[in-house]
């Protein structure tokens, strides 16, 4: 008898899984407080001057100073205030990741469409490259890219928004294929909706949070990635400061002084999880089998 | 002029689908009909016997392999897809699943207002008014149209989806199993409902299903599909009482019918 | 004579962040050894869950909130632990769904699966399991069992699996057998053979059956009693010819009568019930069906009916079913109300 108790039919509860998806998410405490955390930061990194005071001002008395009521998380080596350097670098790299979310989410997605609505031959080709692009190492292939054409934010958010670009492709192609095979697509189609019309008016919409879900992921990938170019040397430059050159100027002074790279580093942590967190919140909430265990 | 005028002429029509390397599935075989205009034609079969891809050919939504589909004296395989979406206005569809067949994220008014939206330059209120207007026309209450698709039940969003259907005031409706998602008591509402409008707009229906009672109940001539073949055509009158095909004839006789035992308790006595 | 199955004040409720919601409400009905009783009613009216309550197979957050569900030893199956319903699934009462290809485990060999079953209630060696599961296969009419029993799920049609899930449900040799929908994914002339099967091995095998169904039809192949569930509730019970000719309800009489029938008149509207069933949290007081009745009258909106016994086994909830009974009552308004 095993096997016929193992599925249980669907119940006859007529609301199940159709409450809206904000609602859904407010259910999730994981999902409330990765929300809550990426609010903070963005308003912490805008606010990081007014908060802080300048991240470029030198106090010679405190020089590698400790935690104090001047200098909450102390200075640098050069007497730096390490607070106002990390919003101000939370700032920056935040800034990089998200210009990184935009290319990946433009060319990813329309790439993952075209490969959705062309014909086999062409989807089928499209999705290949998309695989062959996953199979290398994007910091590799990174390092690389940023050797040939230079460092700067522009291009670090260029480069890691395209090395991001497959991955949106797929979850962009299989969105919009469960969408292409809806019956509303159908009845759309016969009622003489244009197929661009059916794409962007009908389909988008639905397809849209699939998306969301996966923006927010791109978020915490490109802040890894700018990181780790960063702390190699090859991201952010000097003077300028985000989470990457400064984990890479304490990660030079550690044995003097713990502070600077643990700040940064915990930064970098929450940033990360807050997003990832977030983005498979969303997906899961998005998924009415997995809301319902 | 013969005495039936044609609406819908359907000739030699086969859709084949290639399965693997060396087999071809035949959903649709060499399937002729004609539906007059003003008439129900109902079309049964079991699942897989091509009825429904035969109702998405004869609305141009499917190639067919060969054959011709001609409605209203238009070839649709002569038509580009510009002229066949203006085709559509004299063609219209009503799915099985009323829920799955409305976009989960327009209001019902931006759905039943999106044939008028594609057809028609119409004002905004135009339009607005228009949606009420085919609410009334369908029986729903002209507040629904700023609901969503799932504050609405099964029956009422198969109503949002005949509104839709008549919205440009088609020739033709198909109707895809159009009742058999719905519950009984609903059903016996859409039926009643489907054959007021069919008075008052002098549509005609192509009416898909595969319980044989309701299509004996709506329709005028019947045909009867399987494995992709039309095995027999009649009158209602014809086909019920003096069925020719032995698969026409199991079909009438699996029908669960409700009251056997009842009747043959009132026979006995 | 014992009854196979005594089921005593049901309620079942969904628990979520509000208050919990009744979606069953204080069902109580007896099942005797060998009947086959039918459960009708549209979507949402209870039915599903009811039998699924039976066999404790409701899932969270769906729950059974009160309510005894004894078999024929006296067993209380709501009352009792997670493990201890293992003994009871199977043995004592099986199941059997609509949707047969989601019951079976698609990489599994069927006889391996039926094996399996007959291994979790009886220790028998493999050979002795597997001349069991050849003869379930024949005694449900799959042809050339030996071979078939060696072969997938996907290489069997839609009502040859419906009869591995059938023998799958007998056998550890079950007194009760839950069939929720059985045929309503099947074609009509397999729907057909598969009532015939249900009927023969009913008869057989002396089972109890529960049969839930929203077709009339069905019912009608197959009961020796009905229950017709409206919102939650019963609202008609009685033996299936007395009920389908003179329903006392006027919910039952309105199924029956917008069910279309192959001698329905063509030139007549269907006699259709008027608007649709209520939902669980927004039930209006006294009757549920007082809304869409064409008898309702000012008592009907006071005071809910309860489920009372008129005669001969058949019992209403409604207040004018003695008057029905005796045919005594017209309809305050038009019986074909509106479409609406």
């Amino acid at each position: 008898m095993s096997a016929t108790v193992a599925t249980g039919p669907a119940l006859e509860t007529a609301a199940a899984g159709r409450v809206g998806i904000v609602r859904r998410l407010s259910r999730r405490p994981a999902a409330v407080v990765s929300a809550v955390t990426i609010a903070v930061l963005l308003l912490l990194s805008l606010l990081a001057t007014p908060i802080a005071g300048s991240p470029t001002a030198i106090d010679t008395r405190e020089i590698l100073a400790s935690p104090s009521g001047a200098h909450w998380l102390g200075t640098d080596d050069l007497g730096r205030d390490v607070l106002a350097r990390t919003l101000a670098g939370g700032r920056l790299t935040l800034l990089v990741a998200f210009g990184a979310m935009a290319v990946s989410m433009a060319v990813g997605t329309l790439w993952g469409f075209v490969a959705a609505a062309a014909g086999r031959a062409v989807g089928e080709g499209l999705m290949r490259a998309a695989d062959a692009c996953l199979a290398i190492p994007p910091i590799l292939l990174a390092l690389i890219l940023v050797a040939a054409f230079g460092a700067s934010s522009w291009t670090l958010a260029l480069i890691s928004g395209l090395l991001l670009a497959p991955q949106t492709a797929r979850i962009a192609r299989s969105a919009l294929l469960t969408e292409l095979r809806s019956d509303y697509r159908l009845a759309a189609r016969a009622v003489g909706v244009s197929p661009l019309r059916t794409v962007f008016g009908e389909l988008l919409p639905n397809a849209s949070p699939a998306l969301i879900a996966q923006a927010s992921l791109t978020v915490a990938w490109a802040i890894g990635i700018e990181a780790s170019l960063s702390f190699l040397g090859l991201g952010v430059q000097p003077p300028e400061a985000s989470w990457g050159t400064l984990l890479q100027e304490g990660y030079a002074g550690l044995y003097r002084s713990v502070w600077l790279t643990v700040v940064p580093g915990v930064a970098i942590f929450v940033a990360i999880l807050a997003f990832n967190t977030f983005g498979s919140q969303l997906q899961q909430a998005l998924d009415p089998r997995q809301e319902e265990r | 002029m013969s005495a039936v005028d044609p609406l819908v002429e359907v000739e030699h029509l086969s859709r084949h689908y290639r399965v693997g390397r060396h087999h071809v599935h035949k959903a649709v075989d060499d399937v002729s009909l004609t539906i007059a205009r003003g008439e129900t034609f109902g079309l049964v079969g079991e699942s897989g016997s091509g009825k429904s891809t035969l109702s998405r050919l004869v609305l141009g939504l499917d190639t067919p392999t060969s054959g011709r589909v001609r409605v209203a004296g238009r070839d649709l395989a002569e038509l580009d897809g510009r002229e066949l979406r203006r085709q559509r206005r004299q063609m219209q569809i009503v799915l099985q699943d009323p829920v799955a067949a409305l976009n989960r994220r327009k209001t019902i008014e931006q759905i039943v207002g999106l044939p008028l939206a594609v057809h028609e330059r119409m004002p905004r209120s135009a339009r607005a008014e228009r949606v009420r207007e085919l609410l009334a026309l369908v029986g729903l209450p002209s507040a629904f149209a700023q609901r969503y698709p799932h504050e609405l039940s099964g029956g009422q969003c198969q109503r949002v989806g005949i509104a839709r259907a008549i919205a440009l005031e088609p020739e033709l409706i198909v109707l895809d199993e159009a009742v058999s998602a719905v519950d009984v008591s609903i059903q016996a509402q859409i039926l009643n409902l489907l054959r007021d409008l069919q008075g008052r707009l002098g549509l005609t229906y192509l009416f898909v299903s595969h319980n044989l009672a309701v299509v004996r109940y709506m329709s005028d001539v019947v045909a009867v599909m399987q494995r992709g073949r039309i095995v027999e055509t009649g009158s209602r009158e014809r086909l019920f009482t003096a069925p020719e095909h032995p698969y026409t004839r199991e079909l009438l006789a699996a029908v669960p019918e409700p009251l056997p035992h009842a009747r043959e308790i009132e026979g006995a006595r | 004579m014992t009854a196979a199955l005594t089921v005593t004040g049901l309620t079942i409720e969904v628990v979520g962040r509000d208050a919990p919601l009744q979606l069953v409400r204080d069902v109580s009905f007896q099942l005797g050894a060998g009947e086959r009783l039918g459960l009708v009613g549209e979507s949402g009216s209870g039915k599903s869950l009811t039998a699924l309550a039976v066999m404790r197979l409701l899932q969270a957050p769906v729950r059974i909130s009160s309510g005894q569900i004894t078999l024929s030893d006296g067993t209380d199956v709501a009352a009792l632990e997670e493990r201890e319903l293992a003994a009871i699934r199977g043995r004592r009462a099986a199941m059997v769904y609509q949707d047969p290809l989601s019951a079976l485990n698609p990489v599994r060999r069927v006889g391996d699966q039926i094996a399996e079953a007959i291994h979790a209630h009886e220790d028998v060696t493999a050979a002795v399991a597997r001349r069991r599961v050849v003869e379930l296969l024949r005694e449900v009419g799959v042809p050339d069992p030996e071979r078939r029993a060696d072969q997938y799920p996907h290489e069997f049609s839609g009502g040859m699996r419906q009869r591995v899930v059938i023998a799958m449900a007998l056998s550890a040799g079950p007194e009760l057998l839950v069939a929720d929908e059985p045929t309503t994914a099947l074609d009509v002339t397999t729907q057909a053979r598969i009532l015939e099967l249900l009927l023969r091995l009913a008869e057989q095998r002396g089972l109890a059956v529960i049969l839930i169904t929203h077709d009339l039809g069905v019912a009608a192949r197959f009961c020796d009693r009905l229950q017709v569930m409206y919102a939650g509730r019963l609202v008609e019970t009685g033996p299936l010819a007395d009920l389908y000719r003179n329903p006392l309800h006027p919910y039952s009489e309105g199924l029956l009568a917008s069910v279309c029938r192959l001698d329905a008149d063509p030139a007549a509207p269907m006699p259709a019930l008027a608007g649709q069933p209520p939902s669980a949290g927004q039930l209006p007081a006294g009757c549920s069906f007082r809304p869409r009745c064409a008898y309702a009258y000012e008592r009907c909106e006071r005071e809910r009916p309860p489920l009372t016994e008129i005669a001969g086994g058949r019992a209403a909830a409604c207040h004018l079913a003695p008057e029905r009974s005796a045919g005594t009552v017209a309809p305050a308004l038009a019986p074909t109300g509106g479409d609406r």
